[in-house]
């Protein structure tokens, strides 16, 4: 099985709102020190490449990113935790929210790259947190979609695959060519590196294609016209219930709990 | 003329609440935009809530008359939806598993703008307005989406309409369905059990972080949860550590739930978590750590070892619930 993931290097989710500043009027937040990350959806679907290789002797990964330059880190990422291969789909600045743009470039980048029987990536980005690109390159490759995958096993000819809903799951029966967008789950955490491999990973090759080379399929669909990008209104810091002791405090807490009549 | 549609769910004759906000929606964008509100019943099964989704907004439900479309089947479902869907200029979808699911494919099927996530959604100067929180919740991002649309829209984000509208028509529409599409087919659902309250319709919920240390915090939660009859949650965090199921996930791509008290224990307050939340209208969070995000959403904070306060705060509950 020839399995490509897809990969987006995006600023740290986890940094605190405090260091997450946008300047007046613009449509991206400001990247200043703060540190970039593979998306943490794409990590839990890089896991499952990993493991649909594990399950699936012969196949290959190959880890795609679109970004500037600096985006071969997360691709060396990839490699470190043995992707077989990297690609580096390049273009000028991060990419934004235009995701019909993006989903026509990689879709672009994964037939001239391709042909891949399995297409992963995460099922939003935790940047625009819009979830669409990987079902638009479904779409574009004429390829089936499952999305919020958490589990994955060759089956017949195709995949066996687990697909949460709302209250618990569905099992389902897939076949190839396929696209899968992941969810994260305890069986698909993202494993961590072995030292040898990292420095393996610095010698292998990263293949870099220039986006404008790609004969990306072109869309009517123009992006979307953001007016604002602004911070949530704030709130008021939480009143903290003390007292001497712990049962003190889980008295007083109730007492506040009646008196908000929330009880 | 140009239509808004609706894709609706129900259960028998009745549409769920998630249907009832976007046939709210619905409405108010189509009398703004002096269009018409079409809406998507697929499979007769759906059918029999014709009535009152007609009641709830719609000026016609189109009942999808295949009966291989009472069950979601992606690939029958966008073939039917794209087939049906007349001059759209704005498709709304609930921002579940479903709708997520559909929303990009239709978009391009229908080669319209795709908005995803929105929780507020108007009509100025013949085009939508939305807003969606981006960044895992912090900022807010507005848009203006001339031309059609496909949009997904939050649950509890829009308001139910106030008094049932009179009036409507009922269509059924005979759809050309091809099985030559499926590639993927449903071996079996899987429910998870949940025990106690559905966390979209607990007034209380009691959820957990990664502050409580491991699965075992889970069981003391359940005590307190059974003292109020309230639902538990956890954070992604301590779903993916294996403490919880994942159905118990709340936050901006978990669960997203509107109770009276949400009691916040162990959990730091990320924002892609309180995006879950942000209808929440008291919080509560207990953490050892004082300068924890969740302080500053949280209406009241115990900054103190969970382990310590929850017996306490169960034998004070239990004697202030009795009386």
């Amino acid at each position: 099985m020839k399995i490509a993931i897809l990969l987006k290097r995006i600023l740290d989710p986890e940094v605190s709102p405090h260091k997450f500043s946008l300047e007046p009027g613009a449509t991206r937040p400001s990247d200043a020190g703060i540190p970039k990350v593979i998306s943490p959806f794409d990590e839990n679907a890089l896991e499952l490449a990993l493991q649909l290789r594990e399950k699936s002797p012969g196949s290959t990964v190959t880890a795609i990113s679109m970004g500037p330059p600096e985006t071969v880190e997360i691709l060396r990422k990839a490699l470190a935790v043995t992707a077989d291969a990297a690609v580096l789909v390049q273009i000028e600045t991060d990419p934004g929210p235009d995701a019909f743009g993006t989903a026509s470039t990689l879709a672009a980048a994964l037939q001239k790259t391709g042909p891949f029987d399995l297409v992963l990536a995460g099922r939003q980005a935790g940047d625009w947190d819009q979830g669409q690109v990987g079902s638009l390159v479904a779409e574009m490759l004429g390829f089936p979609c499952v999305t919020f995958v958490t589990q994955a096993s060759p089956s017949g000819n195709g995949l066996r695959l687990q697909r949460e809903s709302e209250n618990g799951y569905d099992v389902i029966d897939a076949d190839l060519p396929l696209v899968l967008t992941v969810t994260n789950h305890p069986g698909n955490v993202l494993r961590l590196p072995k030292v040898r491999d990292v420095m393996m990973a610095n010698r292998k090759p990263v293949t870099t294609i220039a986006a404008s080379d790609l004969a990306a399929m072109s869309t009517k669909i123009p992006p979307l016209e953001i007016l604002a990008l602004e911070k949530p209104p704030a709130v008021a810091a939480a009143e903290i219930v003390g007292g001497r002791d712990e049962q003190e405090i889980a008295a007083r807490l109730v007492q506040k709990l009646q008196e908000l009549k929330v009880l | 003329m140009e239509n808004i549609y609706v894709l609706t769910d129900a259960v028998e004759s009745r549409p769920t609440r998630n249907t009832l906000e976007l046939l709210g929606l619905g409405h108010r964008l189509a009398q703004a935009a002096g269009l018409k509100l079409r809406a998507w019943l697929p499979g007769p099964a759906r059918g029999q809530a014709a009535t009152a989704v007609l009641a709830a907004g719609a000026d016609e439900a189109v009942i999808l008359d295949e009966p291989r479309l009472d069950t979601y089947q992606p690939e029958l479902w966008l073939q039917a939806l794209t087939a049906t869907a007349s001059a759209p200029a704005a498709v709304i979808l609930p921002a579940d598993s479903t709708g997520r699911d559909l929303a990009p494919r239709l978009a391009y099927r229908l080669q319209s703008q795709l908005f995803t996530d929105a929780v507020e959604v108007s009509w100025s100067d013949g085009a939508v307005v939305a807003k969606r929180p981006v960044y895992g919740g912090k900022a807010i991002m507005t848009a203006r989406v001339a031309g059609p649309v496909v949009l997904t829209v939050r649950a509890h984000t829009a308001s139910p309409l106030a008094e049932p509208k009179t009036g409507g028509e009922i269509l059924r529409e005979a759809v050309q369905i091809d099985e030559a599409v499926v590639h993927t087919r449903l071996v079996e659902h899987v429910e998870e059990k949940t025990e106690g309250v559905r966390l979209e319709d607990a007034r209380v919920i009691v959820s957990g972080g990664r502050g409580l240390g491991g699965a075992e915090g889970f069981a003391e939660l359940q005590k307190l949860a059974a003292i109020l009859h309230a639902g538990i949650g956890a954070s992604r965090g301590a779903v993916d550590l294996g403490w919880a199921p994942p159905s118990w996930q709340i936050g901006q791509t978990g669960k997203i739930v509107s109770p009276d008290l949400y009691l916040a224990i162990g959990i730091s307050g990320a924002s892609q978590h309180m995006a879950g939340v942000a209808s929440a209208k008291t919080i509560v969070a207990i953490n050892t750590d004082p300068e924890a995000p969740i302080f500053s959403y949280a209406r009241l904070g115990v900054v103190a070892d969970y382990k310590k306060v929850l017996p306490h705060l169960i034998t004070a509950l239990a004697a202030a619930l009795k009386q």
